[in-house]
């Protein structure tokens, strides 16, 4: 009864156009009064403080300063002129340098966001000089965004680990090959598609010395994934340190390097990034005492023998599994279904035998699917508002692409190994 | 108007200050470590920025209502779209009292110092009641907007 009680109400709080963080703690506070009474509302003020204050949620604030400083200080621009030397000249070669560049920028800045907007800004025009329509290229720049948070460093991954309790490191080098495989299912869709769209090729010839000095000026931005990566698995770094090594190499480079960065418009990248940042945050603030309620009142073990009584195969949760979050994350926004559905569907994997590492990245890639999905897509809002196209146009040329992805979440939900095998040739357990 | 102004530049000058001494604060412990100097007293800082970083801003965008919200029914039903804004902005201030009330209570009852500096720790509790404070007014401003809304038709 509880349970169907504060799933009632935080629904329709979230459709009532309550802003997320607030229905969740008032729901997290309600059910404390409701269940035990006002004694233990000091309880929700004390998580929801604990909950704002996680140093694993530190790193954040820095992945997101790091993207915006690298949209701003010409790393993104090296980054797309370095795809367009290895796959320009084939057909549909820029929407193949659209998402390679997509995978390389996600080794920096782990937010798809952040890709959208400031690499996007680059592809679509770049697509749109070239000859492909405005809502082909605003599609491609879309759903390619979805890499960011798969490849590591990610910060959904960074939310998932602090909500599950699971190394960053594991998850982050989890992300690899899912990453990679969304790279080769999106690029293999643009194939199929460029003979029969008759996708334009890209004609400048770009000479052996021209090719030199773009991968040449490309290194610096290439050194920060090593950097990342690096100090988290040499263990020189925690994630939140490598996320402030990461802002203040983006930094450097773009002010000494590249020199389209000034102290001027640091201010104010600042201030964005913290508004990005926090619009998240607040909600995991308001994860804290929520995640306690549902433990407190017992509801993911009533979920559990729901569930078990259901089916007792444990393809056919994980397949339910996908189908719930694929749901929740067309209509919520991402960390939000992650603080929803982690309490409840941790126990579960447990029960079945999935690893917590396998199920992150599992719920991820679906909430990543979710940010190109209407109603509530914000990569997909973000690239109509860059590209200045309709969602509706965008979708129309989206979807085969959209299917692409699926078809990766399936493969990555039904093969463990994909995702547990890095991880534990790595030493992580 | 003017007020609200200064407080929404305050806040932001506020954040960006904050943000920026946590990000040497990090800085620092980073490279200080290579030369194997321990950083742990300065570090008890970081809960203090944090706090404040992520509440100020949370007034921030509460004022500008861009705090992220599901806009399905909004968008499905313009014409209720007043009426749903009217019951929450109502629902809001539980969440307010919520802040002040049991923030307040808490900042006063932990009577906590950090080990290395003993820096009172009510300093980094009281964001949650001040932040509260905050929220409520806008949200008390949202509340005589939308009420005024509510009322318009029949005025007409």
């Amino acid at each position: 009864m509880t349970a169907f009680l504060l799933v009632f109400s935080l629904i329709a709080l979230l459709v009532g156009g309550m802003p997320i963080g607030i229905a969740i703690s008032l729901v997290a506070a309600g059910t404390m009064w409701v269940a035990v009474g006002p004694d233990l509302l000091p309880i929700f003020i004390q998580r929801f403080y604990s909950g704002t204050t996680t140093f694993t949620l530190l790193a954040i604030p820095f992945f997101i300063i790091a993207g915006n400083i690298m949209n701003l200080g010409g790393m993104t621009t090296r980054i797309f002129d370095l795809a367009q030397v290895f796959v320009g000249r084939v057909r549909g070669g820029l929407a193949h340098v659209n998402v390679i560049s997509s995978t390389l920028f996600s080794g920096m800045s782990g937010s798809a966001v952040a890709d959208a907007a400031g690499l996007g800004l680059i592809e679509v025009k770049a697509m749109k000089d070239a000859g492909y329509t405005a809502k082909y290229a605003a599609a491609i720049t879309a759903v390619s965004s979805t890499i960011g948070p798969i490849i590591p460093p990610s910060i959904p991954f960074l939310i998932y680990a602090s909500l599950a309790n699971v190394s960053v490191g594991a998850l982050f080098i989890a992300g690899l090959m899912p990453g990679l495989l969304m790279a080769g299912g999106l690029m293999i869709a643009i194939a199929l598609a460029a003979r029969r769209k008759g996708l334009p090729k890209f004609e400048r010839h770009l000479g052996f010395r021209e090719s030199l000095r773009i991968i040449a000026n490309a290194l610096p931005a290439l050194a920060m994934p090593v950097l990342v990566l690096g100090g988290l698995l040499l263990g020189f770094a925690t994630a939140t340190e490598t996320a402030v090594l990461a802002a203040a190499y983006a930094f450097l480079i773009g002010t000494l390097f590249y020199r389209e960065l000034s102290l001027r418009q640091i201010p104010q990248i600042l201030w964005i990034s913290c508004r990005q940042t926090v619009q998240v945050m607040f909600i995991m603030a308001a994860a804290a005492p929520f995640g306690w309620v549902l433990v407190q009142q017992r509801i993911p073990n009533e979920i559990i023998s729901g569930i078990v009584g259901l089916s007792v195969d444990p393809w056919m949760i994980i397949l339910l599994i996908n189908v719930t979050i694929l749901v929740l994350g067309m209509f919520i926004e991402g960390a939000a279904v992650l603080v929803i559905s982690v309490p409840i569907l941790l126990p579960i994997a447990a029960v079945i035998g999935i690893e917590p590492v396998h199920l992150g990245v599992i719920l991820v890639l679906n909430i990543m699917i979710g940010l190109v999905t209407p109603p509530v897509g914000l990569v997909l809002f973000t690239v109509a508002a860059v590209a200045n196209v309709k969602v509706k146009d965008i979708l129309d040329e989206a979807w085969p692409y959209i299917l692409a992805l699926m078809v990766v979440l399936i493969i990555i939900s039904f093969s463990p190994g994909l995702v547990n095998w890095l991880p534990s040739k790595m030493g992580f357990n | 108007m003017r007020l609200d102004q200064a407080v929404a530049t305050a806040m932001r000058l506020s954040v960006i200050a904050l943000i920026t001494l946590l990000f040497f604060l990090l800085l620092s412990s980073i490279l200080l470590r290579l030369v194997s100097v321990s950083m742990s007293g300065p570090l008890e800082l970081v809960e203090f920025l944090i706090i404040w970083i992520v509440l100020l801003t949370t007034v921030s965008l509460w004022r500008d209502h861009e705090l992220y919200k599901v806009t399905m029914l909004e968008d499905l039903f313009p014409r209720a779209a007043r009426f749903l804004r009217f019951f929450v902005e109502v629902l809001k201030l539980a969440f307010c009292a919520l802040l002040i009330f049991h923030g307040t209570k808490y900042a006063f009852a932990a009577r906590e110092v950090t080990s290395f500096w003993q820096f009172d720790k009510v300093y980094a509790y009281a964001a949650l009641p001040i932040c509260g404070g905050l929220m409520l007014i806008y949200n008390l401003r949202d509340l005589f907007m939308s009420s005024k809304s509510l009322l318009a038709p029949a005025q007409s």
